[in-house]
């Protein structure tokens, strides 16, 4: 009877399986990955850059007018810091180079219906990726990378419901712990009730690299707060935050290498 | 010969969509619309091949979705005698039950619009299947 080489198959196809998903866990299959990912995602690619590239110009030009008012008023704060720089002769931070990347995936997103929480962008280990570096467009934080592969990196976005990092104001400095809620919303939370928190007021990274340099460079925007939540009985105070750019229209992408 | 290159191909395809564009179970759709039509062995193959393309786009480890095939397939196959799988109604609602596993089990975000969306897809293709395509067991199950 034929049916009875059903269960052997059966049994045999699991057994593979669970030893190609133990094995995979060293590595040994990323060539194989790095062929299968150069192969399909140049197919999506095209579709992200054809439905991205018109609406995020247009905004990215809106905000760059109003943050050329605030970097004047960084440049007089910029000449004093220097002057002290000078006096106590302290190094200056490394320099940070941009490696731009295209968008070519956004993984369980259906278009204008659901959020985006991770993107797939266009280089991996070999263009010198690595876990943990700060992703950006322009100095706006789009999200930091989770996952390289040869070719290919996974950018969790800062409005994920998987990130959490310290962040701070601009204007009154208050510190605070910035968590994604998804669907491309962020709460501030974490702040203390004595620290003041001010509606339209940039909400920044308070920096978390390491001595490798890998991490969230400080001060790259994040968003404006939107609403404060503040309750005398509680011990902290919460905001929501808006970002300034939309995570699901993005095309081009810079990740910040060391 | 020709059914096996067509399914191949079309899990292939239903996993490169789901990986990129359409967050919707529609490998699991697709193997299952298979051991279905064509109760046979190489199905587990399939199942091996889509969930692997499947994790490799999505960033997941290799070979978890791929576990989950073949275990569903091989509750499909083997008890295929306990139930009466050439009626639609089976066929959609095996669909949505481990479609609706695979989604909890895989993390997505919109667990019940794509559940819905499942449900739709998949009655829409057993009924076009039982309609126009009358089930070729390879089994001796029936006499």
């Amino acid at each position: 009877m034929r049916r009875t080489y059903l269960f052997p198959s059966f049994v045999l196809f699991l057994i593979f399986c669970t030893c190609i998903f133990f094995v995979g866990q060293l590595g040994i299959f990323h060539p194989i990955e790095s062929g299968i990912q150069q192969m399909f995602f140049p197919i999506s690619a095209l579709f992200f850059k054809h439905t991205s590239e018109k609406s995020v110009t247009s905004q990215l030009e809106k905000q760059n007018i109003q943050l050329t008012q605030e970097l004047k008023e960084m440049d007089s704060l910029k000449e004093d810091n220097k002057a002290l720089q000078d006096q106590f002769q302290t190094l200056s931070p490394s320099s940070r180079t941009l490696l731009p990347v295209t968008v070519v995936g956004m993984p369980g997103v259906i278009p204008n219906i659901t959020f985006p929480e991770t993107l797939i962008v266009n280089a991996g280990s070999t263009e010198g990726v690595g876990v943990n570096m700060a992703v950006v467009v322009t100095d706006n934080l789009i999200g930091f990378v989770t996952k390289t592969t040869d070719h290919f990196s996974e950018v969790t976005l800062v409005s994920s419901k998987a990130s959490s990092f310290s962040v701070k104001t601009a204007t009154t400095g208050a510190i605070g712990v910035l968590k994604g809620q998804g669907n491309g919303q962020m709460l501030l939370d974490n702040v203390l009730l004595s620290d003041k928190l001010v509606v339209n007021d940039f909400v920044v990274t308070a920096g978390s690299q390491n001595l490798s340099g890998n991490g969230l460079p400080p001060n790259l925007i994040i968003g404006k707060i939107s609403s404060i939540e503040k309750n005398p009985s509680s011990l902290f105070q919460q905001a929501d935050v808006l970002s300034l750019l939309p995570f699901d229209r993005l095309s081009t992408v810079f990740i910040i290498t060391h | 010969m020709t059914f096996f290159i067509i399914s191949f191909l079309a899990t292939c395809l239903s996993a490169i969509i789901e990986a990129l564009f359409l967050p919707f179970p529609l490998v699991l759709l697709c193997l299952i619309f298979c051991g279905i039509y064509r109760k046979s062995g190489w199905i587990f193959f399939l199942a091996l091949c889509g969930g692997v393309i499947l994790d490799t786009l999505t960033f997941s480890q290799v070979g978890q979705s791929s576990i989950f095939f073949i275990i569903i397939l091989g509750v499909l196959l083997l008890y295929s005698r306990k139930f009466e799988t050439n009626h639609f109604l089976f066929g959609t609602l095996f669909t949505a039950i481990s479609g609706f596993g695979y989604l909890i089990l895989s993390g997505s975000q919109h667990v019940f619009f794509a559940f819905l969306a499942t449900i739709i897809l998949a009655l829409f293709v057993f009924a076009l299947q039982q309609s126009l395509l009358p089930s070729k067991n390879e089994t001796t199950a029936h006499s």
